[in-house]
């Protein structure tokens, strides 16, 4: 997914620390339905599970993604 | 799936786990929003902070229709009326200022001819500022 094409500028230090904790929550709420959908006894619950560990997933994706297309716009030597 | 009595918590435990971890990432997207320098990490932020809403009201919503979460109780009619008053008060208050400030602005103060342009531009108070102009952070809603 291209967000405002043509309007990216490199990534702030701040910004790379959220991805990234972001990408951890991510990561952390997709175990959670994973853990809680196998532990259910209830086929309603095991559902909404999947569903909802989908969408972690994808949110997932959406900032890997962007890591991945500000690779190209980092400086590769340290800015004043 | 497991027999109930196997599970190490109850579904109600378990999903209330996932649902503090959607508030908590909720307002972490909300941060991360706010202190992008650039606008497709905004957009991006702002996306997920709205997606992850989303969930978290689903799963409450859930939640309360499987028995999982009591809502409080509603607060009482004369408490609502109370904090309805005060409110109104504040708002007039308020109002009042908000009209001599932008009234008498101080950079017209030197410059009597200004004056008169200044008036109503208290207006502009209520938009969403620059929405006039292009403005790569304003997001529309």
């Amino acid at each position: 997914m291209t967000h405002f094409g043509g309007q990216m500028q490199p990534l702030t230090s701040k910004e790379l620390e959220y991805v990234v904790d972001c990408l951890t929550n991510e990561d952390l709420l997709l175990k959670q339905c994973a853990a809680a959908a196998s532990q259910t006894s209830n086929q309603a619950v095991y559902q909404f599970l999947t569903q909802e560990a989908n969408a972690h997933q994808q949110h997932y994706n959406m900032l890997h993604e962007s890591l991945q297309q500000h690779v190209q716009l980092a400086p590769t030597q340290p800015q004043a | 799936m497991p027999h109930a009595s196997q599970q190490f918590l109850p579904d109600k435990d378990l999903l209330y786990t996932i649902l503090a971890d959607l508030k908590r990432t909720v307002r972490e997207y909300t941060t991360a929003a706010t202190e992008a320098n650039c606008v497709a990490v905004r957009q991006l932020f702002t996306d997920l902070t709205n997606r992850t809403l989303t969930l978290q009201g689903n799963l409450y919503y859930f939640m309360s229709q499987h028995n999982m979460y009591e809502a409080p109780s509603p607060v009482q009619q004369k408490e609502v009326q109370k904090q309805l008053q005060s409110s109104q008060k504040m708002l007039q208050q308020t109002s009042q200022l908000v009209k001599q400030k932008f009234a008498h602005p101080a950079h017209t103060q030197q410059h009597g001819q200004q004056q008169q342009a200044s008036h109503g531009h208290h207006a502009a108070y209520y938009a969403p500022y620059g929405a006039h102009v292009h403005n790569p952070y304003y997001t529309q809603q």
